[in-house]
């Protein structure tokens, strides 16, 4: 059943699809994750004097953690499927190759 | 021999279909970023134009207003940079070579394979490989 639908996914290029976009959309939080000190720069020099007195500040990387986790879960799981779906074919084409190498070494 | 990411990357086309949905955010938010400052100086062209006098531009800007015209636009076009820039450094680490030439050569592969009745041949075949 799961080799069906590995198969189909393979085949139907639904699951390179999925892949691809799970994991520009890992990168792209990557990418903010990068920016995201800038934007709380930026933001704490708009709201700094208009911020309630007596309320604790959230810590400098407090934002960026809801991202992090983002990212790594996106990236972690196009790597799950990357890894699931085309894995044993990388293997099989590199088993295939040594096969093929090793006639030509023979002769 | 475990393949290494890069290849198995670029053999199963997940690299080339991240990198045209990193280049399609990325146009998007150009587009967004540009939006608001081409409408309003439209309408500031339009106004002039109607009643041949210059339109009325209030001194002061308030936050609204500030956050519309202004952050709105720059946070968007540094999306778009970022989004740019990434597909950019994926292209460049799995193909070796930009992000249009690869899509390029993409457009060149895909119409003929589809032209040929068949599913796509981009060296793809995945009942055979699994089923040995």
């Amino acid at each position: 059943m799961l080799e069906r639908l590995k198969i189909a996914l393979v085949q139907s290029y639904v699951g390179a699809i999925a892949i691809g976009l799970t994991l520009s959309s890992g990168i792209s939080q990557v990418a903010r994750l990068a920016v995201n000190p800038v934007t709380v720069w930026q933001q704490q020099r708009q709201y700094g004097d208009n911020y309630p007195i007596g309320l604790p500040r959230p810590a400098p990387f407090a934002s960026a953690l809801p991202q992090l986790l983002m990212a790594v879960l996106l990236l972690l799981v196009a790597y799950g499927l990357l890894r699931w779906l085309y894995y044993p074919r990388a293997e099989e084409q590199d088993r295939r190759q040594d096969q093929a190498s090793e006639p030509a070494q023979d002769t | 021999m475990q393949a290494p990411l890069r290849k198995v990357l670029r053999d199963s086309h997940v690299a080339a279909i991240a990198i045209a949905a990193l280049l399609a955010g990325s146009i998007e938010f150009l587009f967004n970023a540009l939006l608001y400052p081409a409408s309003q100086f439209l309408s500031f062209l339009a106004i002039a134009l109607a009643t041949h006098n210059t339109p009325y531009m209030p001194r002061t800007i308030d936050y609204a207003a500030h956050f519309i015209s202004l952050e709105m636009p720059i946070f968007n076009l540094g999306t778009a940079l970022n989004s740019l820039a990434c597909a950019w450094l994926l292209s460049l680490w799995v193909y070796g070579k930009g992000p249009l030439r690869v899509l390029r050569s993409y457009w060149e592969i895909i119409p003929s394979s589809l032209t040929r009745g068949s599913a796509l041949r981009l060296g793809m075949n995945g009942r055979r490989l699994f089923r040995n």
